[in-house]
């Protein structure tokens, strides 16, 4: 991370500067190796080559001429005419394509240049002395045997035609072969005949042109051949060889100039490259960077209308609770009523009256008004809990025979219980109930029959499932599933599976409260309830429940409920509801008690005041305006101390309970209750107190 | 939707991925493929001289004037007008043909030459026919090339007296020129075009198929028996030492005056007669001059760069005195000139 932070403080603009300073290195480096061409090289090189052979045929035309093989100049003229063409192409090849001019090749070329020039002046002399050369050597024997012809019989021809044997003889060999003791000899000849006057006219024209073509042969034959050794011995091709090396110097260095060149583009493309991956990667892990984010966001976004819609939907149970409870609360005090009145009724008819039907029918109702009531309270979690350390397998066992009757033949009923299953905290009456509903929904689903299962197994909520069901908490659980293989359930029903009244059946069949209590039940014992289900294929209820660590209590068997007993002891009886009240009190009196009666705290107060003789039993509603039940018994405990206390209440308090468990050592008795119940309770809490007042009788007076 | 959407994308960045590293692969190999470095070449050794391009009429010293000469058609044509052009000259009097008439045997066939405002030039005009094959310009050699050549006579205040920014003002005037030197000079009117159409069109000025190249292509019907002994003492007595290669001359210098002083016995001296030593101040090059081509010699008298022999047969007895050192008979002059005068060649398809 601490390597990203480092990357994240480069930006886009530092990478531009390497990069176009690496452009333009890339751009100068290419531009360089221009400076080499190789076909203007090689044509350089070529007429380098061309130039040293033509300097060399030069030569070799030049002996020809000079020994005759060659009886014209045009070759010569021809080659040299060319050596000028390709020299001018040599001399402006290099600067043009180098775009410099380089000292030394051009001093090399200067050089040889002056000895072109050099070159040009002895070839011109020699070709004239050469053709002069030839021409008295032509016509040189000719001339002799002119003269011998003329030269006469007499002393002096014979000595003439002597000294014109031996000049032509020197001559001759003179002009093959180069000796000075050769051409002494000839001079020697040549200046005896010099010296001779012919006395014809005619021989001594013959003689002086005897003799000035041996005086041009003598003469010329030396110049024509230092001309030739001269020419023959310039270094012509060895001043070409001079530019050639200085040239390819050049080139050398340009060739290798080019191949640093082609390594510094090769480094830069590297480099580029490198600068192009770089800012790929980046590109790149930015890329990732952005789309892991924007999952994330997504994600968040998709959680938080999750928990938006989980929100709404409890906030909806929530309200849904609160009426419900609301209503209940009302209903219990009318059920009170209704029940009590009805069953005081009933044991006041004599058992063959015929009003007797309706009242038991009033009575009926108000019984089935009740239950309801009890599944409102379940499920806005209102209902009081009594919770015990349970088994589930024990539970589910001991339940397993009534299942079987309350579900039918057409389905199978397995019970899978997890082994060394860990135990749950919960209300005994509140488990069954919701078995039971989860049951009876799983026969519901399966109207041709089918196979349910209940499953009991541990189970580790951990972080991940937590998240993915909102409502649930980590921790050890114990799991209780509930499967049928029934019809199964769609999305939008389990959208709103929980909701009271909501069900899938025909009006009149259900109340759709079932799952609802369910829900509450679970919800109020801090558990979770899920469900998965494929349509056509069944549906699977997950209920799980915190998981303790203490023992199981043992079940405390509640004593069947007998006739209740009659007792004569002072109840303070305070409810602000009338009717309730006046059924309480009416009940209690038959019952032989003494009954105070206040409408409210205040009264209640008053008369505890007031009274002379003893109370025993407040008997109070805990939900009142001004004070609670609670808050009553508390200012009433150190008036009177020896009195009991029994609240009666349809729902649960703050005032007596805590998250819907009763607080240990208060008496409760839930409405709406029947006289017998009342009856039974009150009785009950005095007879508790009775002992406990005998077991200390003996410290009163 | 958003997912097939960042599949695609995810496709077009693999694609451009891959597009990228592609271009930098070949961008890394490409000096190697643009620029290669050929490997060292060492001069070659001398290649064998290609012999076929000379091909000679064995042992002869003189060869025959090829037929035809590969030129630009259109230069010719520029070129011909050119040289029979008069605004060449200052006074638009004197053209190039003025004193190289090509009816004329390429000469005016005068002494010396007259150039604007009658003024007589210094040196005999040699003929315009077959200069081309001449290795230098002028009878001292002063030019190298024809090219260079025009600049004389059009600069000689004797002859022309112009220049080349007066020419080419004139010449810009006409329309007809601006179009054929736009169509074959980039660079339009220009001394160098106008020199470079003019000397094209001297090239083009041969005389082949003169009776003597045909004996010498291989038909000995083409001379007569006095011609062709003419020819046999034209080499015996060593004329050809210098009147050789194609142009019978044209490719030498030599001394006017080898064998005896030919300045002295004409007394009178000019500075043109000091010849080739005006252009290099070397002594050896005293009285040296070109030694000019023989071709249609009949038709372009007179002779010598002083114009000072009138006939063939003067020019033949000064050569064979001066140069040869010998006497030549009344004969063996008649014999060498009927050959000289098998040397006139066609141009056109006419003699000259």
């Amino acid at each position: 991370m601490s390597v990203w932070g480092v990357r994240k403080v480069l930006p886009g603009a530092v990478l531009l500067f390497p990069g176009a300073i690496t452009f333009f290195v890339v751009t100068a480096l290419v531009l360089r190796t221009y400076a080499v061409d190789v076909e203007k090289h090689s044509e350089i090189v070529e007429n380098l080559a061309r130039l040293r052979e033509l300097e060399v045929t030069v030569k070799r035309e030049m002996l020809e001429s000079r020994s005759g093989l060659s009886s014209s100049y045009d070759a010569l003229v021809e080659t040299v005419a060319e050596l000028s063409r390709i020299r001018d192409s040599v001399k402006s090849g290099p600067s043009a394509i180098y775009q410099q001019r380089w000292p030394d090749v051009d001093a090399q070329f200067e050089e040889y240049e002056r000895l072109v020039a050099e070159r040009d002046f002895l070839l011109e002399q020699f070709k004239s002395e050469n053709s002069i050369l030839g021409n008295s050597l032509r016509y040189f024997p000719t001339a002799a045997m002119r003269l011998r012809a003329v030269a006469g019989k007499g002393d002096q021809g014979r000595a003439l035609t002597a000294l014109l044997q031996q000049l032509l003889q020197g001559v001759l060999v003179y002009s093959l072969h180069s000796g000075q003791d050769l051409k002494s000899e000839a001079l020697r000849a040549w200046a005896a005949l010099e010296s001779i006057r012919p006395e014809s006219p005619e021989a001594g024209a013959a003689l002086s042109n005897v003799l000035a073509h041996a005086r041009t042969i003598l003469r010329k034959k030396e110049e024509v051949d230092g001309l030739v050794l001269k020419l023959g011995s310039l270094p012509s091709t060895q001043r070409i060889d001079g530019v050639y090396y200085a040239y390819d110097a050049h080139y050398e260095e340009a060739v290798r100039r080019l191949a640093v060149s082609r390594l510094f583009l090769y480094l830069s493309s590297v480099m580029l490259l490198s600068c192009v991956a770089y800012i790929m990667l980046k590109l790149q892990r930015s890329h990732g960077e952005l789309s892991q984010r924007t999952a994330e966001q997504e994600s968040l976004v998709e959680e938080l209308k999750r928990t938006q819609g989980q929100l709404v939907q409890s906030q909806k149970m929530e309200a849904i609770g609160q009426l419900a409870g609301g209503v209940a609360h009302d209903f219990n005090n009318l059920l009170t009523i209704i029940t009590g009145r009805s069953q005081l009724l009933l044991d006041l008819l004599p058992p063959d009256d015929s009003l007797r039907r309706n009242a038991e029918l009033i009575k009926k109702t108000a019984d089935r008004a009740t239950a309801l009531t009890r599944q409102l309270l379940a499920f806005s979690r209102k209902q009081l809990l009594q919770p015990k350390v349970l088994d589930l397998n024990a539970v589910v066992t001991a339940l397993a025979p009534m299942l079987r009757r309350l579900i039918g033949e057409d389905v199978e009923v397995a019970i899978l219980s997890g082994s060394g299953l860990g135990r749950v905290n919960a209300d005994p009456a509140q488990i069954d109930q919701f078995i039971m509903n989860l049951a009876v929904n799983a026969r519901d689903a399966m109207p041709q029959g089918g196979r349910l299962t209940i499953a009991t197994t541990n189970v580790e909520l951990d972080e991940p499932f937590v998240r993915g069901h909102p409502g649930s908490s980590p921790g050890p659980h114990v799991m209780l599933a509930v499967s049928d293989t029934g019809v199964g359930l769609s999305a939008e029903v389990q959208a709103r599976l929980f909701e009271p009244f909501f069900t899938t059946k025909e009006p009149g069949k259900g109340t759709g409260l079932g799952l609802s209590t369910v829900y509450g039940i679970v919800k109020q014992h801090g558990g979770y309830i899920g469900v998965e289900s494929v349509p056509g294929r069944g549906a699977t209820f997950r209920v799980y429940l915190p998981r303790v660590a203490e023992a199981v209590e043992p079940l405390q068997t509640s004593a069947a409920l007998g006739r209740p007993r009659r007792g004569s002891q002072t109840i303070l009886l305070v409810e602000d509801e009338e009717d309730v009240r006046g059924l309480a009190r009416e009940i209690l009196q038959g019952y032989g008690y003494t009954v105070l009666e206040a409408l409210d705290p205040a009264g209640a107060l008053r008369i505890a005041e007031q009274h002379q003789g003893p109370i025993h039993l407040l008997l109070t509603d805990v939900v009142m305006p001004q004070m609670s039940g609670r808050q009553l018994a508390e200012r009433l405990a150190p008036v009177r101390p020896e009195m009991k206390v029994l609240y009666v209440s349809g729902y649960t308090d703050e005032a007596i309970g805590h998250h819907g468990v009763l607080e240990a050592g208060i008496l409760l008795l839930q409405k709406p209750f029947t006289p017998d119940a009342i009856a039974q309770k009150v009785y009950e809490v005095l007879e508790a107190s009775r002992s406990e007042g005998r077991g200390s009788s003996p410290r009163r007076p | 939707m958003v997912r097939g959407l960042v599949n695609l994308k995810g496709v077009r960045q693999g694609a451009i991925y891959a597009l990228l590293v592609v271009a930098l692969g070949l961008l890394a190999i490409a000096p190697w493929v643009a620029f290669p470095i050929a490997p060292k070449r060492q001069m070659p050794g001398l290649r064998p001289r290609n012999l076929a391009a000379r091909t000679a009429i064995i042992q002869e010293p003189i060869q025959p004037i090829p037929q035809s000469i590969e030129l630009d058609r259109r230069k010719v044509e520029l070129g011909n007008r050119l040289f029979h052009d008069p605004r060449l000259s200052h006074d638009n009097t004197i053209s190039c043909a003025y004193c190289h008439d090509l009816r004329k045997g390429g000469t005016d066939q005068r002494v010396h030459s007259v150039g604007i405002g009658g003024q007589t030039g210094d040196v005999n005009a040699p003929t315009v026919f077959n200069s081309g094959f001449n290795f230098k310009q002028f009878w001292d050699g002063r030019a190298e090339t024809l090219k260079d050549q025009i600049d004389g006579p059009v600069h000689n205040p004797k002859e022309m007296g112009s220049n080349w920014p007066e020419i080419i003002g004139k010449l810009k005037q006409d329309p007809n020129y601006v179009a054929a030197f736009a169509s074959l000079y980039p660079d339009g009117i220009q001394s160098n075009s106008i020199k470079d159409a003019i000397a094209t069109f001297e090239r083009s000025l041969i005389t082949p198929d003169s009776p003597f190249d045909k004996f010498l292509r291989g038909d000995p019907t083409a001379l007569t028996e006095e011609e062709k002994a003419g020819y046999r003492l034209f080499k015996e007595y060593g004329c050809v030492a210098c009147h050789q290669g194609v142009s019978v001359g044209g490719n030498m210098f030599q001394t006017f005056g080898v064998m005896a002083d030919y300045f002295a016995d004409r007394r009178r001296q000019t500075k043109a007669d000091l010849g080739r030593y005006n252009v290099t101040g070397q002594e050896q090059d005293r009285h040296k001059f070109k030694v000019p081509s023989l071709r249609n010699v009949a038709r372009t008298a007179p002779y010598f760069h002083d114009g000072s022999a009138e006939t063939l047969e003067d020019a033949v007895r000064i050569m064979a005195k001066y140069q040869l050192g010998r006497p030549l008979s009344a004969r063996e002059v008649e014999l060498i000139v009927k050959f000289l005068k098998t040397l006139t060649g066609e141009y056109n398809d006419k003699p000259i």
